[in-house]
């Protein structure tokens, strides 16, 4: 493995983690909708 | 003889309002009151429903339900509803503000500081999401159709952090018959706001008064806003604030949300009452002359009668007797009246009744209608017919003509579907997917020219760019697919489709209203589900929701587009369109079973008005596009980029944590193998697909992708003809994704939820195995 293989693979697992979280953050917003979708920013599927 | 028998063109005054329960309340309420002139507009392309006009407004009614109404035909309306042409200078009365009227002695303050909550209230399409954005600077969607809100948003009014305002579903009346009216209702009576923002639509405001009427009945603090008054104004019309104020007791504001004029003013007084507490000056709207005085008595009887219970319950006293009176379920149970009461109630309901000649719902809405008549009488200048209704009128005559309706009804329909996929969608798409491939390709060079490890390779080109790539591609159509939607929506024109559409749905089961969630359906399954909440009726509700699935969504287009391409180019359109209407065909298959076996009995009275036709806002369009295409490039950086690093991975990896050179020895092959034999008979028997549609039910999306990534091209030569056709139909009608899915168990329980991903599954196995046959057979 280079130094590129290293970089490209840190960014991956990044993109992948910040996926991730986005996903559950959602899946938790879906359970704590406030109603007010416009506002909290979270796309819990009430919108 | 009943307004069923009437042509379009005839007047009657009505005689007597028969039906019973929720459905008879809500005509009253309507304003279809016994002693109310009424003319037939017109009727429906297919004869059924009708519009009629009463006081001043249009309304549409199945013929089944006017056959209830008994009326008496005259040949010209004599109830003028006559209006001043000019209005005297009244005082101001200054309610909601700091004036000279303002009486300290009275006032109740809240303590400084406290958080001043606000329930958005008036009728449907009257404007009260476009004023919601305005108070909160929200980008809540406005709709031309009556329901566009079918759930209760919360906001702060701008500059006033101390605030929450909640945009409630439009309602008719306080009368319990759709499930909005009852969240509306519940919300005020148990959640307690600081203050009502009632709106109502100024150019309708004999109807709107009603609900005005009994809100006040509840005692809370409210503020009046006469939205529109722009085009009341701009149509020669105008309204005696002051009187008006006087003689409703709250403070009245004439705005404008489109246009964001008064709105400031309103504020002010809302922060006003809600701070002080100022409750309505006036709730007694019953006169002593009236009538001799039958249901002034009969009111003020029944509220010493249930004055301790309604104390006990939490209610506002008058607005619990004028609700015994009307035997309104919910709030007899929650007044909790012994024997003995329940039939001095009777007793003084027969007294009313003897006296007034007419019933006791009838009754009470005669008397509010009696009550708005002569306010509107004093204060209202009444506009000449809008220009709007004017061009709404000579545009419905070839949109909702006899024999014009239902061809430009498909006209329109396949204009959209060209426009989006073979036009303006595909172009932009095609434009897209050059730029998609170049930067693929600068990427692929790039990581060639650096001496990228051939794996790391092999998952960034032909996992993350094949993958996601290959998805957001289509971004342009859905994009454009919801654009056109919006703009039939917003102009107006669904709810036509609704009022031509009614007699073909109710032969399924359905009403007209069922329409609209079933056409938002081919965008989106989840707001499609969501919007059902508008129909009056559960069982409609549900029948409504479980055929949502069975129209294709904007998701699968990416599906059909993959597959038309590879197997059946210069044949999409044809493919696509076959593909749509056999989606509408097992729709109307299912319904047909459904209203035999678990939805037995008629579909709900059709009852709704129809908008005049506007053009739609560019903002709220654009805006609408906006938040469409973030959520899909939201999706295809989320669910679409793990879907393909995953299946890569998997693929890639066996069970005991190497890697595999063979990807069909790998860890997802292995496991799609379990399913194999299932989908085999469909000519679909191969692990790679069943991962696809496994992955498709993530988002419909990503089913491209993974095809994408695991075969990598060479699709061709594992799928057959037949197959491919299996496949389709097998996609189109399969279980919706896990957010549609998640969203049917919001409205209806886990139980229907997992009912529909079941019931989906066998109907498109069964149908992509009789298309499977058919192939063979003409093959």
């Amino acid at each position: 493995m280079n130094g590129w293989d290293i970089l490209i693979l840190i960014l991956l697992v990044l993109a992948v983690g910040a996926a991730v979280l986005s996903l559950v953050r959602s899946r938790k917003a879906t359970k704590d909708c406030c109603g007010d979708c416009s506002k909290c920013g979270q796309r819990c599927g009430h919108c | 003889m009943t307004l069923q028998e009437l042509r379009a063109g005839d007047h009657g005054v009505i005689t007597e309002v028969g039906g019973s329960g929720a459905l008879r309340q809500h005509f009253l309420d309507m304003g279809m009151i016994p002693g109310a002139e009424v003319t037939v507009v017109k009727l429906a392309p297919m004869g059924d429903p009708m519009e009629i006009q009463l006081h001043g407004y249009e309304l549409t009614i199945r013929l089944s339900d006017a056959a209830c109404i008994a009326v008496e035909p005259i040949r010209e309306r004599t109830r003028s509803h006559a209006h001043p042409d000019t209005l005297p200078v009244s005082e101001h009365p200054g309610l909601g503000e700091g004036g000279r009227y303002h009486d300290d002695r009275e006032a109740d303050p809240l303590p400084e500081g406290s958080r001043l909550t606000y329930a958005l209230v008036g009728n449907q399409n009257c404007g009260k999401t476009t004023l919601f954005n305005q108070l909160t600077g929200a980008n809540q969607h406005v709709g031309n159709f009556p329901g566009v809100t079918v759930d209760r948003k919360d906001g702060v009014i701008q500059g006033h952090e101390n605030t929450s305002i909640t945009d409630l579903p439009g309602i008719y009346s306080m009368s319990p018959y759709t499930g909005e009216e009852i969240v509306s209702r519940d919300f005020v009576l148990k959640e307690y706001p600081h203050a009502i923002i009632n709106i109502v639509d100024a150019t309708n405001l004999e109807r709107n008064l009603y609900l005005t009427m009994q809100l006040l009945e509840m005692n809370i603090p409210m503020v009046l806003a006469l939205n529109m008054m722009d085009e009341l104004t701009g149509n020669g019309g105008t309204v005696d604030i002051n009187g008006m104020e006087a003689l409703l007791g709250i403070p009245v504001v004439p705005i404008s949300a489109a246009k964001n004029e008064g709105v400031d003013e309103l504020v002010r007084h809302a922060l006003h009452v809600a701070q002080n507490q100022e409750r309505p000056r006036r709730q007694d709207f019953c006169s002593k002359e009236d009538h001799e005085g039958s249901v002034h008595r009969c009111i003020h009887a029944v509220v010493h009668l249930i004055e301790d219970h309604a104390e006990r319950a939490g209610l506002p006293v008058r607005f619990a007797a004028t609700k015994a009176i009307e035997g309104d379920p919910l709030i007899l149970k929650q007044l909790e009246l012994d024997g003995n009461e329940q039939e001095l109630l009777e007793h003084i309901l027969l007294q009313l009744e003897a006296e007034r000649g007419l019933d006791r719902c009838a009754a009470m809405a005669d008397m509010r209608y009696d009550f708005i008549e002569r306010l509107c009488e004093q204060t209202l200048v009444k506009p000449r017919e809008s220009r709007e209704r004017v061009r709404s009128r000579q545009i419905d005559r070839v949109l909702t003509g006899k024999y014009t309706a239902i061809p430009c009804f498909i006209a329109i329909m396949l204009a959209v579907f060209y426009l989006t996929f073979e036009v303006i969608g595909a172009g932009l798409q095609s434009l897209l997917e050059r730029g998609i491939e170049a930067l693929s390709g600068i990427v692929d060079g790039t990581l060639t020219a650096l001496g990228v490890n051939a794996a790391l390779h092999s998952l960034v080109i032909d996992g993350i760019f094949a993958g996601v790539g290959s998805v957001l591609s289509f971004l342009p159509i859905i994009v454009v697919m919801f654009f056109f939607l919006s703009l039939l929506e917003d102009s107006g024109y669904i709810a036509r489709v609704a009022f031509f559409m009614d007699k073909l749905l109710r032969k399924i089961g359905l009403s007209g209203r069922s329409i609209v969630p079933l056409l938002i359906g081919f965008g989106c399954t989840v707001p499609a589900v969501m919007s059902t909440r508008t129909l009056p009726s559960d069982r409609d509700r549900r029948m409504t929701i479980l055929l949502t699935p069975f129209m294709s969504c904007s998701a699968k287009l990416p599906v059909y587009a993959f597959f038309v391409s590879v197997f059946f180019p210069g044949k999409g359109g044809l493919i696509m369109t076959g593909l749509y209407f056999l989606g509408i065909l097992m729709g109307i298959l299912a319904a047909l079973l459904y209203k035999g076996t678990l939805f037995r009995g008629e579909a709900v009275p059709f009852v709704m008005e129809l908008p005049n036709y506007r053009l739609p806002g560019l903002r709220n369009v654009v805006q609408l596009l906006w938040e469409k295409a973030k959520d899909f490039l939201r999706k295809a950086f989320t669910v679409i980029l793990v879907a393909p690093v995953v299946i890569w991975c998997l693929r890639r990896a066996g069970f005991r944590v190497k890697a595999v050179g063979d990807s069909g020895a790998g860890m997802l092959a292995v496991i799609s193998g379990w399913l194999t034999p299932l989908l085999a008979p469909l000519g679909l028997g191969d692990w790679r697909i069943v991962t696809s549609l496994i992955s498709g039910v993530l988002a419909k999306e990503s089913l491209v992708s993974t095809l994408e990534i695991l075969f990598g091209g060479q699709l061709g030569a594992v799928l057959t003809t037949a197959g491919t056709a299996a496949l389709l139909v097998f996609s189109l009608l399969y279980t919706p994704c896990i957010a549609a899915v998640a969203s049917v168990r919001r409205e209806l329980g886990a139980r229907w939820a997992a009912g529909i991903v079941l019931w989906q599954c066998a109907v498109a196995w069964v149908c992509a195995f009789l298309v499977q046959l058919l192939c063979h057979v003409f093959a």
